[in-house]
């Protein structure tokens, strides 16, 4: 009989400003949230109140359902959004497992930052990647918005409407499958994991 | 957004309601001019209660063992810094993240209201201040510099630079 182990995986949760990486956290955070936000102020106090500084972190698990299944525990790291915090992007992505980039559909100008953010965080780094498009509910225009990123045609890409915790959770599965395409776990039929 | 100002330029800062008369430090000078040559002007003294670089001038000119001082708001913009400190948007980006995680960190002993971060090193010592909830002063001082003699002089000093940053959002 096999023991069932605990597999903790790091997620990296990053994006350019106000795209909804802390929406995605909180939204599916089986943990209270760590937050560092503060009030913006400057043209970004336009567009939101409240602003990461630092970093969210939030926890997920899926334990196994059946008698020799293992526990998976997500920890999700948020990083802030703006260009002048990408240091903290930097320290956070260390041996990230799965990276979580999440875009705005409905801001076409934060595309060309997006581009250029994608391609630094992916810049040293093996983890597979999920695109998550914020505020978009067609998975034909999330391509899109993907495909101006730069994202490999074979990236997984999902619409998400990331203040809805159900929503959140699908952008979540996503992470899990990118997670069994690069690890040796599988799927039970139970839906548990092995 | 907040600008350094000289003493030949309008004030580009935003002032309280009961100074925004005061066009000018040129206009103030003529109004009163000083009898006193060696006393610091009207002008001066009111250019050091309103504008941020003078306060974080005068923090470093007045605080023993202090070095440099820079204001910046608690997301992490550069508002002001003393003279002969070097402009680096990426300190202010650094010290807000630090101030950030410093506030979920106080939790650890069930504290609210995060007052200041001390970072210590053999060159030198980094002390961060809460300038209410919108801004945060940086102060650097030497390796051997008396923290509480500083902590006393600096914080008279906070409540005015918390208005500056208000008036500045």
């Amino acid at each position: 009989m096999s023991t069932p182990t605990d597999h903790t995986f790091k997620i990296l949760v990053t994006g350019p400003f106000a795209a909804g990486k802390t929406s995605l956290i909180q939204s599916i955070s089986q943990s209270p949230v760590v937050t560092t936000e503060v009030a913006t102020t400057g043209d970004e106090a336009d567009v939101k109140e409240l602003t990461t500084v630092a970093m969210d972190f939030g926890t997920f698990a899926l334990d196994g359902l059946e008698e020799g299944e293992e526990t998976i525990n997500l920890l999700m790291f948020g990083t802030p959004g703006q260009d002048r915090f990408r240091f903290m992007t930097e320290i956070l992505k260390a041996d990230v497992d799965v990276v979580t980039f999440v875009i705005n559909a409905e801001a076409p100008d934060s595309f060309v930052e997006g581009r250029e953010m994608l391609e630094l965080v992916m810049a040293g780094l093996e983890a597979p990647i999920v695109i998550a498009v914020n505020r978009c509910d067609d998975p034909k225009h999330a391509r899109s918005v993907a495909d101006l990123l730069g994202a490999d045609p074979l990236v997984q890409v999902i619409p998400c409407q990331l203040v809805d915790p159900v929503s959140g959770r699908e952008v979540i599965a996503e992470v899990l499958v990118a997670l069994l395409q690069s690890t040796d776990l599988e799927l039970t039929s139970q839906g548990g994991l092995r | 957004m907040l600008s350094n100002c000289r003493e030949s330029v309008n004030f580009r800062f935003k002032i309280g309601r009961r100074a925004a008369d005061i066009k000018s430090v040129a206009d103030l000078t003529v109004i009163n001019p000083n009898p006193f040559a060696t006393a610091p002007s009207l002008a001066s003294l009111v250019h050091e209660r309103l504008d941020p670089q003078a306060i974080l001038n005068a923090i470093v000119r007045s605080v023993a063992g202090v070095i440099g001082a820079a204001l910046a708001s608690a997301d992490g913009r550069s508002v002001a810094h003393s003279d002969h400190l070097l402009h680096d948007p990426s300190r202010s980006a650094m010290i807000a993240a630090t101030m950030g995680l410093a506030g979920q960190l106080i939790g650890v002993v069930g504290g609210r209201e995060l007052e200041e971060v001390i970072v210590r090193s053999d060159m030198g010592i980094v002390i961060v201040y809460a300038v209410g909830r919108e801004g945060v002063l940086t102060v650097l001082t030497r390796p051997s510099t008396n923290l509480h003699h500083i902590n006393t002089e600096v914080r008279s000093r906070v409540e005015i630079l918390r208005t500056v940053v208000r008036n500045g959002r």
